[in-house]
């Protein structure tokens, strides 16, 4: 009965004191003392490190596994858009890239794009002709939403791009409808300049060793549009058909150099 | 799993490729030309009608550029390209099939600058006009009943619009 009263008033002491209002996982801590436990087998309290967690195994059983910390720098990547090169053969337009891209603890992706924007349009109806090849760059970050580290990406990311092209334009049968007179009209060197954002949605999967395959999707919506005042381009290096707004996508082989992250087996290291 | 997310990625990337040779579209204006929009007005500044035969040529030109017109308020000319200075003889005749009457030509004067303006390879060209001085002359022959009165720039641009460009008083 003694020791009953005795512990009885070591636990309001200690309640009272505030040592002991934080619980966590059914244990009561310390205060301030955030890190998680668990329960191992043998009943005992573990505390968990940061890089650990507690999942189910195939049989419905807690387990704790460990994954590989993330570096801070965790490599870069050179890429190139299989896309543009397809398009630049196949039609009348295309934005032909490379980038390159640092990982930073597989979650954050600052990349720097750089193209060349390349047009050569006839009229479809018409003798007409647009004529434009120019640079473009875009910067931007990329976030790796997949957080488990299985060899895929899946990004979320937003671009700043510019450009500032000259563009030719020409009609050799432009006629003077009043006198029936052909004048033919080659406009040289007209100056254009844009600036527009993107957002972006991509994947991205490990083929072999540091070799990868991506792709992704862009929205992207103008911000500034200067042309000469005889014609709008119809084409934007790197954005694409020129409008207040435009989807665009790259397929990206990459060569990703650094540390790769790989799967790790579940293993329980609290029994 | 794995196998079934690097399937999803090898199928969503054939989506990339086929969205990428999609649709195109021209997004050409509906206009195809661009006027001179002429109005008619009479000296007290109101819009007014000019209701005989009213024919205009451009001098050079195989064609008139105005047949014909009877009632007219407004005339819409298409202006020359390359000229600096476009001259419209009015052709003004007030006779009838019975009653025959001379033709009386005032003749109109349009200093011009002309400029290209095109929109998509798939459009046709434009040519822009603005307009810098218009003058006129009267038909010696009818001192007594001159057709132009004056006249005056309203709004010098001849682009895609509706608006009087010229004014004339009759």
């Amino acid at each position: 009965m003694r020791r009953f009263i005795i512990f009885t008033f070591l636990l309001l002491a200690m309640a009272a004191n505030g040592t002991w209002a934080q619980t966590n996982g059914g244990v009561k801590l310390p205060e301030g003392y955030n890190k998680k436990t668990y329960r191992g087998a043998d009943g005992r309290i573990y505390v968990l490190e940061e890089n650990q967690k507690v999942k189910k195994n195939k049989r419905g059983k807690n387990i704790v596994v460990e994954e590989e910390p993330r570096p801070v720098f965790g490599g870069f990547a050179v890429m190139a858009d299989l896309v543009g090169f397809v398009m630049k053969a196949a039609g009348s337009w295309a934005n032909m890239e490379v980038a390159g891209r640092i990982n930073f603890k597989e979650k954050y992706f600052p990349i720097a794009e750089l193209g060349i924007g390349s047009c050569d349009r006839d009229g479809k109806t018409n003798t007409n002709n647009l004529s434009v090849t120019a640079p473009y760059f875009r910067v931007g970050m990329d976030y790796n939403i997949n957080k488990k580290q299985n060899g895929n990406r899946f990004f979320a990311g937003v671009r700043y791009a510019f450009t500032s092209f000259s563009y030719d334009f020409s009609n050799p049968e432009f006629t003077d409808p009043l006198y029936n007179k052909v004048f033919p009209l080659y406009l040289e060197g007209l100056d254009g300049h844009a600036q527009w954002l993107e957002l972006v949605l991509g994947f991205e999967t490990k083929l072999w060793s540091f070799i990868r395959l991506g792709g992704n999707f862009r929205f992207k919506f103008r911000t500034v549009n200067d042309f000469d005042f005889m014609g709008e381009p119809w084409y934007v290096p790197g954005f694409g058909i020129n409008g207040s707004s435009a989807y665009g996508a790259t397929v990206n082989l990459a060569f990703d150099f650094g540390k790769t992250m790989k799967k790790q087996p579940p293993r329980n290291l609290y029994r | 799993m794995m196998k079934k997310v690097r399937r999803l990625i090898m199928v969503a990337l054939a989506g990339i490729v086929c969205t990428l040779g999609g649709c195109d579209d021209t997004g050409c204006t509906l206009y195809n030309s661009t006027l001179c929009h002429i109005s008619f007005y009479s000296e007290l500044g109101l819009a007014t009608v000019l209701e005989d035969t009213l024919t205009v040529y451009a001098v050079g030109a195989e064609t008139p550029v105005y047949n014909m017109g009877v009632n007219l308020y407004t005339l819409k000319v298409q202006l020359s390209y390359y000229k600096d200075i476009d001259t419209l003889l009015y052709e003004h005749w007030m006779g009838t099939a019975d009653e025959p009457a001379p033709h009386q030509v005032d003749t109109l004067f349009i200093r011009k600058s002309d400029m290209p303006h095109f929109e998509s390879p798939d459009c046709g060209v434009a040519m822009f006009h603005e307009i810098e001085e218009v003058w006129w002359e009267n038909d010696s022959r009818f001192p007594e009943t001159p057709l132009f009165k004056g006249v005056f720039i309203y709004h010098p641009q001849v682009y895609y619009n509706s608006e009087d460009n010229i004014r004339l008083f009759i």
